[in-house]
């Protein structure tokens, strides 16, 4: 199972990318694919990431789905 | 009641140019009795640093369905007849607009306190992000 991910700002000079296709096969929810980002990059373990799938924000625990593409959303600041 | 009944019409744009006041769509409603607007701008100092730009970036689809989602709830507590947003991204220099929000409303305490919450509500929920550019030449992303 494949999903994309998509960085922005801050996260896209950590993660290298704008846009990464991932196979997550192993993972089953956004909480988990969180967890597995974490591990892939401890210095985004302590910032608080929302998800965005078709320009909706999920909670945690909604499924992956094969061709997701998932917007990774990191607090903005300032003001 | 009349202004109740008019569904709010809303116009969400992004720019990558100077804003312009004609960017925002609140011409020809005669049932409106007061226009708000609002406009952000870049300042010159940030926690005690000068700053001579901001460059903005965003996910603008995302951005688009957030802020709907945000007038939509705003405009359930307020009577208002329109909300006009446009967002500029790219390299914004000091003094520039970054940001304006204009509404009409029938009277002017609704278009008032809209106004206020959609802004709070843009700067907590709405995905763009800063990279600030200082005078010193480094920068930082807020």
């Amino acid at each position: 199972m494949q999903v994309q991910l998509l960085f922005f700002a801050r996260l896209r000079e950590v993660f290298g990318a704008s846009r990464v296709t991932l196979d997550v096969s192993d993972v089953d929810t956004v909480g988990h694919l969180a967890r597995r980002l974490a591990d892939h990059k401890p210095e985004i373990a302590s910032v608080p990431l929302r998800f965005a799938v078709n320009d909706e924000f999920v909670d945690e625990n909604r499924p992956l789905r094969d061709g997701d593409t998932i917007a990774v959303v990191h607090p903005v600041s300032g003001g | 009641m009349l202004e109740q009944a008019k569904k709010t019409a809303v116009n969400v744009v992004i720019v990558e140019r100077r804003i312009d006041e004609g960017d925002t769509r609140t011409a020809g409603d005669n049932g409106a009795g007061a226009v708000v607007s609002f406009t952000g701008v870049v300042r010159d100092n940030n926690e005690d640093r000068f700053v001579e730009a901001i460059v903005y970036e965003c996910h603008e689809s995302l951005v688009k369905a957030e802020t709907q989602r945000i007038v939509a709830e705003v405009a359930g507590r307020h009577s208002v007849r329109s909300v006009s947003i446009v967002y500029r991204m790219g390299r914004v220099e000091v003094g520039a607009a970054s940001l304006l929000v204009k509404i009409t409303g029938a009277h002017r305490a609704g278009a008032f306190a809209a106004a206020g919450e959609i802004v709070d509500l843009i700067k907590a929920r709405v995905p763009i992000w800063k990279h600030e550019l200082y005078s010193d030449g480094t920068s930082t992303w807020l």
